[in-house]
Parts: structure tokens; sequence; C-alpha cells
């Protein structure tokens, strides 16, 4: 019924987990797969101060790496479940708008992607591709919860947050931000 | 992979549809379905008993769920006629709960289903803010995958 699967990623545990149950359906299913990573967008800013743009490329360097580690992992997974694969690395500022255009892009059918299943709060606070996603799509989604990282991995989606235009992602995944 | 899918319908067409679709989509997986409908629960008001002993806000209520309980049926067993014309092994519930999202994560626990079918009606803006998704909150509460259809 599927023939075309899209599996975003971003890298988490929560992802690796719902990439694994994408091939293991897109393998039942004689399905291909198109395996996506969304880079945020590095954006100039009116003050180019050097520590400013310095930074900025050495996060677009970070990202890249990181993109390609992710999308590395798919392959693999098809490879050893021997399912035909393509990637795609795309850099936007909302994630769910990417992983749509890209989805109808490809003429996916299903796009199957982990949920961090936030609520209350931190779920208002933390942007969720998922959620957005899902709302203003025309196509399908398959959503994978997984009971053991459910809460463990929800401090991640608040760190995704953009709480200024140069806090970004991997910053803040290396501990060290700045406003 | 899936090997038993739980389809909760409200009896919109979009939920026919993707009753439908989930329906398919079983059969080509050589999954089993269960269908499940949930009416909302009424609770007796503070302020009924205030007029008239509440017999007849009492009578009303019980219309309403009667109502309730006889098109969640008619909406079940359209669905149970779909999945046999299909060939499809197929079970009904109807639940009775004021929060419909529990009552499909419940049922999709009990019944061991391990994929959620549903629609969504994809509200935005205030609408979604004022009605909100079930689907929405299935996909936030549930343990189980969840396919939404649009």
């Amino acid at each position: 019924m599927f023939t075309h699967i899209l599996l975003p990623t971003d890298g988490s545990n929560l992802s690796q987990a719902a990439i694994q149950k994408g091939v293991q359906l897109a393998k039942s299913l004689k399905a291909k797969i198109t395996g996506i990573s969304v880079m945020a967008e590095q954006k100039y800013y009116l003050y180019q101060t050097d520590i400013i743009v310095q930074v900025r490329e050495e996060t677009v360097k970070q990202h890249k790496l990181q993109a390609h580690r992710n999308l590395s992992a798919i392959e693999k997974a098809a490879q050893e479940a021997c399912v035909p694969c393509e990637t795609v690395c795309e850099t936007s500022d909302h994630p769910y708008e990417a992983i749509i255009r890209i989805a109808e892009k490809s003429g996916c059918d299903l796009i199957m992607m982990a949920s961090h299943g936030q609520r209350g709060v931190k779920r208002a606070s933390s942007s969720r591709s998922s959620r957005c996603s899902m709302v203003f799509s025309a196509g399908q989604f398959l959503v994978g919860r997984h009971l053991d990282h459910g809460r463990k991995l929800a401090h991640a989606g608040v760190l995704k947050r953009r709480a200024r235009q140069f806090f970004t992602y991997q910053l803040c995944h290396h501990g060290s931000f700045f406003i | 992979m899936f090997k038993h899918i739980l389809l909760p319908t409200d009896g919109s067409p979009l939920s026919d549809a993707a009753v439908e679709k989930g329906i398919d989509f079983a059969k080509s997986i050589n999954a089993k379905v269960t269908g499940l409908c949930v009416v909302p629960k009424e609770y007796p008001s503070y302020y009924d008993a205030e007029f008239s002993g509440g017999v007849k806000e009492r009578a009303e209520k019980e219309r309403a769920e009667a109502e309730c309980k006889a098109n969640a049926k008619i909406h079940l067993s359209a669905l149970a006629k779909v999945a046999q014309g299909a060939g499809v092994a197929c079970d009904v519930v109807m639940e009775t709960s004021d929060q419909t999202y529990e009552a499909i994560v419940n049922v999709a626990e009990q019944k061991g289903c391990d994929l959620i079918m549903m629609a969504s009606h994809g509200r935005r803006g205030v609408a979604a803010f004022l009605l909100g998704s079930e689907t929405q909150k299935v996909l936030t509460h549930s343990k189980v995958p969840v396919l939404v259809y649009r």
C-alpha cells in the first residue's frame, strides 16, 4: 500500500528507533525509503562581528557533519535490510516545512517519524516538528512512539528552541551558547 | 510488521476515509482490525437539581446519550461491513468516556493493538485552540505508534 517512505531524522535516539522501525516496515511492504536531515538556517545579522562570523561557519560545519552522520545511519540500516534508499540534506528554519516539501517533491506516500511526545509547557515552548508537519501536510504520517525513550529525550526539544536567531541547536548541544 | 490495528472513528467523512484506508492497509499486511467509537459521557449537572427536580434535564441527557450510542452503533456496523467486504478480521468496541483520547489510548493497550490509525481534521489557529484535536492528544499520550491519515 505504501511504496515510498520518508524518514526524517534529528539524530536523537528516538529518531534512531523510528528509523529502525521505518526500515522494517519498508522491507515488509517492499517500499523504498528516503532519509532526510534538516539543518537550521544560519542567517546574517546586522552586527557582523568576527566572532559571530566565525561561530556561524563553525556551526554550519558542525551541522553538516551531524546531518551526514544521521543520514549515514539511515543508509546503513537500509543497506543491512536490503531496502533501496536515498538521502537528502536540507536547510530550513522550520524542519516541518522542509519535511513536507521533500515528501511532496519525491512523491513519498508515508512519513514516518518519532515524536518526543512533550506535554504542557515543554510542548508549548519547544519546536516540535512532528506536531507541525502533521497539521499542515496532505500526506500520511506514521508517528512512532517508543516506551523506553519517551521522557528521556524530552529536554532535547527544549534545547532546540531558538531563543535568539543565533542561539543555535549545535551550540546548545555543545553546552556553550551566547545571546 | 503490524498485526492488530485500532481504527477509532467519529463517523465523519474524514474518519470514514481513514477507516477505509486502514482496512486496505490491514489487508495488505494481513493484520486484524478493531473499530472503536467513543461516546461522550454525560454527567449530572449541579444545576439540574435546581429546577424541576432535574427530571427534565436528566431525561434530556439520557436521550442525548442514547442517540450518541445509536450513532456509534451505526458507525461501527458500517466499519465492520467494510472490513467484512475486504476479508479482514474485525472486532468493534464502543466506549463511554468524557476524554476521547484517553479511551482510545486505553483500548489500544487493552486490546494489544500495535498501531492506531486515525484521521485528523487538521484545525489551525483559533479553531485548533478552541476545539483542539483528539488525534493530537492521542499522539502525545499513546505509547503505540499512530498513523495519521490526512
